[in-house]
């Protein structure tokens, strides 16, 4: 076997071992590598690098996804933030002049509820 | 469609039943008879060409010599078809034809046409995608090599950089050669089925643009003459080049070679390497006599630098070597394809003969003896492709499979081993790269190899990363995602179990978020809804489910981190209320908020704290299920991924690949003809005499499930129905598990 052939055994073997596809698939085609077709043994090394580089791609998609979607919800964290402070502000507008003992049955903070 | 000599016809001048193959050339109709034209010197060279043809196919057909001199008269018939398709190609923009409309015979209708041994029905089908807005072929190539070349561009360009280190401008950037790539690949996709079955076919091993941009530099924009000159000049190129390896693995031009040590190291391989030098050598002198008769001087190209074994080891030579042990290999797959061809051709004719005689009346001595000539002469035929056949060794050998097998438990081992981190994402390799470097298992990129649904779910600490977790959700796609759809469309067994899946969806969020399973489903759901809107009628297939699935995953990743952000908010909300409240009323250890009204502060807001959220899952999710979805296209992944493990699949082992996506199903081997099956299903299911035409529906369904397409020589679909079938029916051997399930359902309603 000449270097070149160990070279594609040995790049098959690796991509298969991390191929997603099923593993009882990956024992057929190790099982069968002997036997196989060259032309076929070329073309499935071709296969597996194709199928490396596109699931590179959809992992860097998903990551780029979610750097951006980060970036999107601190702006809504701030967002919420605040709403959740003109809610305190708004609610403290319409708690502060009312008796303690009021305050502490009433049913705020329906925002179509007076503050008395 | 190309202009069919009539001559091809005779062909099968010694065999008076038509068969299947012949049955679309009968469709074509005469030849088209041609004014003096511009293009005269083309017909005259197509008329050439087509004798050519007609010649070299009856020296296969009924060769009896040697099996070298057979698989030359098979490549040579080849060429000259790929010779004579360049030609036509070369002629489609400027030639004006007769103004008379090509009519053909009217197509015979269905239950007149052959496929097996009897008397099978075919139905004329047009070729369904041509068009006269369709591209050429090499209009098609280009498009395929700007779809490829922008996925390069796109693949570089995020090659060695890591998205958390990417600029603004460097994700937009790539965000538009992503976009770029993505349009380019649809152009190329919607005009690649608008060609020919048979180009298309001719154009699907080409997976790679280094292959893409070769065939399109081989293919002619030429002279006539020139591109028969150009055409034999290549073939003899590539002869020189393929006897330049038989010459390295036989240890050199002149030496004696030793034997068990030639490249491939097979047992007795020597001697048929032998055997195909002898043949190249005379195929060359052929090639060379004749471009002399052409007047072409046959210049003597550069001789191929001379490797000794000394050197082939050496690290310089390695990709050389690789690139002639692959066109070595794709030369002899193509012969095994052609010598399988004729095997199965002889076959059909061995049956047609047969049945012909069964049906001689006793007196019909001389026809008999005819008949049975005949039969003996095509058995022998066939006998001669068994025994080569047999005698050819196909594969690497056990020392290739024992490497490959030592490098896949060595990566799979260090992957069960935890050497790679959840916070390894695999990066991102340069295209194409194929041999340029040498690869060990270490410096493999590496995809954690334990299946999603075997693992627990992590939920990584908060402020860890979340990548390993992403790589496993995101290989849940391609696991049960992509090839699960590839086979589900072949056996149509796709399933619902939308309700199930978000069942498991909440379960999931419950186990991450710590919620309450109400709550978590009440997430689940308002997730599902979100992706759902988007998804809209794509939301049935297998595929989409698994975008759906990790899209909902991906966007509870961000919800459930924001819940966090929300309680946080709520209870500093509330204790900054209740202080500005009691330093406002100068109260001093006493409630100012009763528990209730804090839960009900707390509730309110929630509630609005959620509305906002809600517009940016929406929004989440339409972004991230197109973009998912634009990348796991399902054409392309079978294009250009699954469509060579597929091959390797179906071929390896006698279909045992094949019999492992059909476990469970009831089959039974291919004998003769999968119309032989039809026809017997159909008395075993109580149709005693079978019409063609019944036959011919029962034969389809037969096709259909058992994932075959019946081709016509040339590879155009025959019958259309099973056109998204994996094999040919030309290429199936005895023995091949035809799945039988789906007949009784036909039979019932015919």
């Amino acid at each position: 076997m000449t270097q070149a052939i160990e070279q594609l055994a040995l790049e098959i073997g690796e991509l298969l071992a991390t191929s997603p596809i099923d593993s009882k698939i990956k024992t057929l085609i190790l099982d069968h590598l002997d036997t196989m077709p060259e032309d076929l043994v070329f073309r499935l090394k071709d296969a597996l690098q194709n199928e490396r580089d596109e699931i590179n791609s959809v992992l860097f998609d998903i990551e780029l996804f979610m750097k951006e979607q980060d970036e999107r919800w601190v702006k809504l964290e701030e967002d919420q933030k605040k709403a959740a402070t003109e809610i305190a502000d708004e609610l403290f507008e319409k708690l502060k002049d009312s008796p303690a003992t009021e305050t502490t049955h009433t049913d705020y903070p329906k925002e179509e509820t007076p503050a008395q | 469609m190309p202009p069919i000599a009539p001559n091809m016809a005779d062909v099968e001048l010694d065999n008076p039943l038509p068969s299947n193959r012949e049955v679309d050339l009968d469709l074509v109709g005469p030849e088209i008879p041609r004014p003096d034209s511009p293009v005269e010197s083309h017909l005259e060279a197509m008329e050439s060409l087509e004798e050519e043809i007609r010649k070299a196919q009856l020296s296969v057909d009924r060769d009896k010599g040697l099996l070298v001199t057979m698989q030359g008269d098979e490549e040579r018939l080849k060429d000259l078809i790929a010779r004579r398709d360049a030609l036509i190609l070369a002629q489609e923009a400027p030639v004006e034809l007769t103004p008379e409309p090509v009519v053909g015979p009217s197509p015979e209708p269905a239950g007149e046409a052959q496929i097996g041994p009897e008397e099978s029905p075919v139905e004329a089908t047009p070729d369904q995608n041509e068009s006269t807005e369709a591209l050429s072929l090499r209009e098609v190539l280009v498009l395929q090599e700007e779809a490829f070349s922008a996925r390069k561009e796109m693949i570089n360009f995020r090659h060695g950089k890591r998205v958390e280190d990417l600029t603004h401008e460097e994700q937009e950037e790539y965000k538009r050669l992503r976009s770029v790539s993505q349009e380019k690949r649809k152009v190329w996709q919607a005009e690649l089925v608008k060609l020919p079955n048979d180009q298309q076919e001719d154009l699907k091993d080409l997976t790679k643009l280094k292959q893409v941009q070769e065939r399109l530099e081989n293919l002619p924009n030429l002279t006539p003459e020139q591109i028969l000159t150009e055409s034999l000049l290549r073939e003899l190129a590539e002869k020189k080049r393929q006897l330049a390896i038989i010459n390295l693995q036989l240890g050199g031009d002149n030496e004696i070679p030793r034997r068990n040590v030639t490249a491939l190291g097979l047992e007795g391989e020597t001697k048929e390497l032998r055997a195909s030098k002898r043949a190249l050598l005379a195929q060359i002198a052929e090639i060379e006599e004749r471009l002399t008769n052409e007047g072409v001087a046959v210049v003597e190209p550069e001789p191929e630098p001379e490797v000794s074994r000394e050197e082939a080891g050496s690290e310089e030579e390695t990709n050389e070597p690789s690139r002639l042990q692959r066109s070595w290999s794709e030369s002899k797959g193509r012969v095994r394809r052609m010598l399988k061809a004729s095997y199965n051709e002889l076959t059909r004719r061995m049956g047609e003969i047969n049945d012909r005689i069964s049906k001689l009346n006793p007196w019909d001595a001389w026809k008999r003896l005819q008949a049975t000539r005949e039969a003996d002469r095509v058995a022998a035929q066939r006998q001669q492709i068994e025994d080569e056949s047999r005698r050819d060794r196909v594969g690497f050998g056990t020392r290739f499979k024992e490497s490959a097998q030592r490098a896949y438990r060595s990566v799979r081992n260090r992957l069960r081993s935890g050497e790679t981190s959840d916070e390894t994402v695999p990066p991102a390799p340069a295209l194409e790269q194929t041999t340029a470097t040498p690869t060990t298992p270490e410096s493999i990129p590496v995809i954690p190899e334990t299946p999603v649904l075997e693992q627990s779910v992590p939920r990584p600490e908060k402020g860890k990363s979340w990548k390993g977790w992403l790589v496993e959700r995101t290989k849940g796609l391609f696991t049960f995602g992509i090839w699960e759809q590839v086979q589900a469309r072949r056996f149509a067994k796709g399933t619902k179990t939308a309700a199930k899946d978000l069942e498991n969806f909440a379960s999931q969020i419950q186990k991450e978020q710590n919620l309450s399973l109400e709550d978590a489903m009440a997430e689940a759901q308002e997730i599902q809804a979100a992706v759902e809107i988007e998804e809209g009628e794509g939301t049935t297939g297998i595929n989409s489910r698994q975008i759906e699935r990790v899209s909902r995953e991906i966007t509870a990743r961000k919800v459930g981190e924001n819940n966090e952000h929300i309680n946080e908010t709520i209870l500093t909300t509330i204790a900054s209320l209740e202080d500005r409240l009691k330093k406002y009323k100068g109260v001093s250890g006493q409630e100012v908020l009763t528990e209730d009204a804090k839960n009900k502060i707390a509730t309110e807001i929630q509630r609005r704290l959620n509305e906002l959220r809600g517009a940016y899952i929406q929004e989440d999710a339409k972004e991230l299920t197109t973009m998912l979805r634009d990348n796991l296209e399902p054409d392309w992944w079978k294009r250009v991924v699954y469509g060579g493990i597929e091959s390797a699949l179906w071929m390896v082992g006698g279909y045992v690949g094949y019999g492992l996506l059909t476990a469970g199903k009831e089959t039974v081997g291919l004998q003769t003809t999968i119309w032989a099956i039809a026809k017997q299903q159909c008395i075993e299911h109580g149709i005693s005499n079978p019409s063609n035409t019944e036959i011919m529906k029962v034969a389809i369904q037969l096709c259909k499930d058992s994932g075959v397409k019946v081709v016509t020589k040339a590879g155009e679909i025959l019958w259309s129905e099973t056109a998204s079938g994996v094999v040919s029916d030309t290429a199936l051997s005895k023995g091949f598990p035809v799945v039988i399930s789906g007949a009784a359902k036909v039979i019932a309603a015919l």
